[in-house]
């Protein structure tokens, strides 16, 4: 946690020149606390992942677009008067300028998948005109994250993405249509993050097939057809409740990727599940003590298939 | 000076990226996976030119930045030149390492192995809840450390309710709007009952351990509009809560943004979906811990404690898929044994067990199970160790039970007692002493399914056995000479259990001596034969493939061919059915098609054709004479001695009218005596001979 607050406070002090310069009104004590209680959530939120679209969600929240609408206009057009200000200031002024500049930069060292859209981009615009180069490198985010009650814009995306356009472009454009899902070139230890080892607590929600725990050991000679019935009825309920305490196998990680779960002389496929944009908190509830621990964030889902390719009948 | 020696170190650093930038993009994201993964969907991967481009844009940019950058004098510019100096340095290496990869692209080696614990619970009153926002992304939690004020929870459907505050003196709220509708607090809850979450686990990791613990509920959470709800089912504890503030966030409102929340709540307002919650259960009442406190990390440790007994997986390939995917018919699918474990075994083992498995089969089925065999080895094998029952193979007794005793006894009878018949009635069972009667009808309930029938008279359960698989014709045609071989065995058989009927038929005669006293040892036999007649007329018509047709023509066109043959054997009433028919035909007379039809009963199984028979004549010593009329108890005499003297039987005229004294009371009229003689017996000397069953006279 303490590295999260060293850069929080790096990011509050970029911040400074700019608000006191352009807004002069002064602020109270009050605003100022508020500011360090918001903080700390906020340097958490800033790490997440950018997520991907969900489609049911679009329907829930275009009632809340519309609602918003005019509120995100005004928002914009203050914004914008203020940097035609600030170019016709002063050098003082122009060094607030610099600013946001390494603002930009900064935001280009956090994602390289951006960076190298802005690049190829910006290589477009410098044949065409050079007004429009310095308009798309002047973008500003519309609003302020860390002081204001900010409204929620679809497509849903991280807080100091980039400019809307490119990322547009890129996930609703003509090349991201076009690609198929190829399960070959999924990296399901990557995504997963199990290529590397760290003693960081990590949580992970699991979804298992069958498990191959035998119960009954009856094996007749001759049988009849009643009881193996109800014999196949009770193989296929043996679910994770009824597993006892102890070691369960390995969990091979492959170079390529892959991920193996050996159980016994069974083999799995672990692979990661659909990504989850929404909060999700692992709780453990104890009625006795009327206790509910949030124990942590979950963020992956794995799935677990048995590996019937090497399954031999 | 200062500004020379940080404007030199960046363009140091791009000039090498630039060099291997074609490889050093593709290798980027790697690094970065820990931190921040890459989305799951791939991106297409970058064509030739473009990466040409990239070079080229690179460079430009770099002279570009080089030129309008001023860095500042503060300090953190340089901590931003110490992480480019570092991406720099990384950068060659992962190219270094890239031929490497290149070089050995088909060994897929082993990274890393994570040894996977698992525990049923964290204590005992301890469950896993997966609490769900759908309206919250993932970079915008609710604030929960700080404004969670209760957690409620109904145990048995697993319903959630959070309650947070709201701080009304914060700029983005509407206070005269909350005021008016009395908003305290928002609520959290859940809208639908959350399904039990079935096979899924929290699988934390630390290291290379993985801790795995199943997960009681999935639960969505979202905010309810219970203020706007006027008419709405109110529940305990519950109160009244806005949806129009959730986190405490300072803000300018405008009036048009309390406009547009206006609309928006009217908006929302008809829509709201009415929860219907269980009256039945109370809520429980929980106090919140954020991640942070010391009861959430003493559960945390509590899942990682680990217990190294292993759990033994040990249910076999075969198995585990079976019980993925139960087959629909349970029948056609072979049980207990795979097919790829009898294949491993050698050809005689994998026989043996075949035949052990099941109690029947039919011969293109084990012929399947054995290709290394050709047709005359598999048949000495099954000769060997197995018994032929209607076309179908059966493990012999010796097979299964290798000690013998009286499990062999009994499935011998049972299987003596199905060659003869496809279905056995329980009086057929005719064994004395209560153990091996069971286990004969265990045995028959191996080769039969049980039935009951209503005995017509008394109306009690009588208890058959019918045959458990349908005949095997084709083997039948096939190969008559090992059928021959195998009714060989029966007889065989038969003799050996014959010790049983014979103590029966002693306790029987026994009874009758005490009647009639001084009996020799001629009534005995005649008395046998009598109670053997008497169990072949028990013997109800089976279920027959013949047709109604011919079976109620046979009868008719049995008794016209008796009357030209009186004495007839089996081969010589097929031959006479078929002239029969044929001569009819030619005639064209009215009763052609009932000669027909008898005729079809040819086609059919032999045995049905045997049941019609007996039910028309009696046979003596393998021949068959026409069953006497009431009328005529001085024939039923002499048929009666003819079956007790078994094969080339010798009467003298002296015995006939002394058995024939005893037995009907009277003397014989020497008209009524030749009469008989002439039709079924031949005079040879001072001796009568059973006619022969061919034909000729």
């Amino acid at each position: 946690m303490d590295p999260d607050q060293g850069s929080s406070k790096a990011r509050k002090l970029k911040f400074k020149p700019r608000n006191l310069k352009p807004v002069r009104t002064p602020k109270t004590e009050a605003d100022d606390k508020q500011k360090e209680d918001s903080a700390v959530p906020r340097a958490l939120s800033r790490r997440q992942e950018n997520p991907t679209k969900r489609e049911p969600k679009v329907e829930t929240k275009s009632s809340v677009e519309v609602a918003f609408s005019l509120g995100s206009s005004s928002h914009s057009l203050r914004t914008y008067g203020i940097s035609k200000s600030v170019d016709s200031g002063s050098p003082s002024k122009y060094f607030a300028n610099e600013q946001i500049r390494s603002r930009h930069s900064s935001v280009a060292t956090e994602d390289q998948n951006y960076a190298c859209m802005i690049e190829v981009t910006d290589d477009d615009d410098d044949t065409t005109d050079a007004s429009a180069r310095k308009i798309k490198r002047e973008y500003k985010e519309p609003w302020d994250y860390e002081n204001s009650y900010y409204p929620t814009t679809l497509p849903l995306r991280k807080p100091n993405s980039g400019d809307p356009e490119i990322l547009d472009e890129k996930e609703f454009g003509e090349a991201a249509s076009s690609a198929e899902y190829d399960e070959n070139t999924v990296n399901s230890a990557a995504e997963l993050g199990l290529l590397k080892k760290s003693q960081q607590q990590r949580m992970l929600f699991f979804k298992f097939p069958t498990l191959p725990l035998v119960k009954q050991t009856n094996k007749g000679k001759e049988k009849i057809g009643k009881s193996t019935v109800s014999q196949e009825a009770t193989k296929s309920k043996s679910a994770l409740e009824e597993l006892p305490r102890g070691y369960m196998g390995k969990m091979l990680v492959y170079k390529s990727g892959a991920i193996k779960l050996k159980l016994g002389e069974t083999m799995f496929d672990v692979s990661p599940g659909s990504n989850s944009v929404s909060v999700q908190d692992i709780v453990a509830v104890n009625t006795a003590q009327k206790q509910c621990c949030n124990l942590g964030e979950l963020r992956k889902r794995v799935v677990v298939v048995p590996d019937l390719d090497s399954i031999e009948l | 000076m200062d500004f020379d020696d940080l404007e030199e170190a960046p363009i140091k650093a791009t000039s090498r990226v630039s060099k291997f930038a074609p490889k050093s993009s593709k290798l980027k994201p790697k690094p970065k996976s820990e931190p921040a993964p890459p989305k799951p969907e791939p991106q297409p991967p970058i064509s030739k030119p473009e990466p040409q481009e990239f070079v080229a844009a690179t460079v430009k940019k770099n002279e570009d930045d080089g030129v309008e950058t001023v860095p500042p004098t503060h300090t953190k510019p340089e901590l931003d030149a110490t992480v480019k100096m570092e991406e720099a340095e990384d950068e060659p290496e992962s190219v270094r390492d890239d031929p490497i990869d290149e070089d050995i692209p088909e060994e897929d080696t082993v990274v890393r192995e994570i040894d996977v614990f698992f525990s049923p619970s964290v204590d005992a009153q301890t469950q896993l809840y997966v609490f769900q926002y759908p309206l919250r992304p993932s970079w915008r939690p609710y604030d929960l450390d700080e404004q969670c004020e209760e957690v409620r929870l109904k145990t048995k459907t697993s319903e959630v309710e959070i309650d947070l505050s709201i701080d009304l003196d914060s700029d983005h709220i509407d206070k005269e709007f909350a005021t008016k509708y009395n908003i305290t607090k928002q609520t959290l809850s859940t809208t639908w009952k959350p399904s039990h979450a079935n096979g899924c686990a929290v699988g934390l990791l630390m290291g290379d351990k993985l801790h795995l613990h199943p997960v009681h509920a999935v639960v969505q959470l979202r905010p309810t509009l219970q203020h706007l709800n006027s008419g709405g089912s109110k529940r305990k504890n519950a109160a009244s809560t806005g949806a129009n503030a959730t986190v405490k966030i300072e803000g300018s409102n405008e009036e048009k943004s309390v406009a547009t929340s206006k609309k928006q709540n009217k908006q929302t307002g008809p829509s709201i979906i009415e929860q219907k919650s269980d009256g039945d259960e109370c809520w429980v009442p929980l106090k919140y811990h954020s991640c942070k406190s010391d009861i959430s990390s003493r559960y945390l440790q509590q899942m990682v404690t680990q217990e190294s007994s292993p759990i033994n997986f040990t249910m076999r390939a075969y198995d585990y898929v079976t019980a993925l995917c139960p087959g629909g018919s349970s029948n056609n699918l072979p049980k207990g044994l795979s097919k790829r474990y009898l294949l491993s075994l050698p050809v005689e083992e994998r026989l043996k067990k075949m035949l052990e498995d099941r109690p029947l089969h039919r011969f293109s089925a084990i012929k399947h199970f054995a290709p290394e065999y050709s047709e005359n080895e598999l048949l000495g094998f099954l000769q060997q160790h197995a018994i032929l029952v209607w076309g179908l193979w059966t493990a012999k007794s010796s097979l299964l039970y290798p000690d013998g005793g009286v499990e062999t006894l009994a499935r011998d009878y049972s299987l003596l007692l199905f060659s003869k018949s496809l279905k056995v009635q329980f009086s057929d069972v005719s064994i004395r002493g209560g153990e091996l009667v069971n286990r004969v009808r265990n045995c028959l309930k191996i080769f039969g399914v049980e039935r009951n029938d209503l005995d017509k008279s008394t109306g009690k359960p009588n208890p058959y056995w019918k045959f458990r698989e349908l005949p095997d014709e084709s083997f039948k045609k096939l190969y008559p000479d090992i059928v021959e071989k195998q009714e060989e065995l029966f007889k065989g058989l038969e003799k050996q259990l014959s010790g049983f009927s014979s103590n029966v038929g002693k306790r029987k005669i026994g009874k009758n001596a005490v009647a009639n006293q001084g009996v020799n040892t001629e009534v005995h036999k005649s008395e046998s034969s009598d109670q053997r007649v008497t169990s072949l007329g028990r013997v109800p018509p089976a279920k027959m493939t013949m047709s109604n047709e011919t079976r109620h023509a046979l009868p008719i066109a049995l008794k016209k061919l008796f009357q030209t043959h009186k004495v007839c054997s089996f081969k010589l009433i097929c031959e006479g059915l078929r002239e029969m028919a044929v001569s009819k035909a030619m005639l064209s007379k009215g009763d052609s098609k009932m000669a027909v039809d008898a005729a079809h009963s040819l086609d059919g199984p032999h045995n049905e054709l045997m049941a019609v028979i007996s039910e028309v004549a009696c046979e003596i010593n393998g021949s068959y004479v026409l069953k006497s009329s009431p009328d005529d108890p001085f024939r039923d005499v002499v048929i009666d001695m003819l079956c007790g003297s078994g094969p080339n039987a010798k009467l003298k005229k002296a015995e006939i009218l002394e058995a024939a004294r005893r037995k009907l009371g009277r003397e014989v009229a020497s008209n009524e005596y030749t009469k008989v003689m002439s039709e079924l017996c031949v005079s040879k000397g001072s001796v009568w001979v059973l006619k022969s069953g061919d034909g000729s006279k």
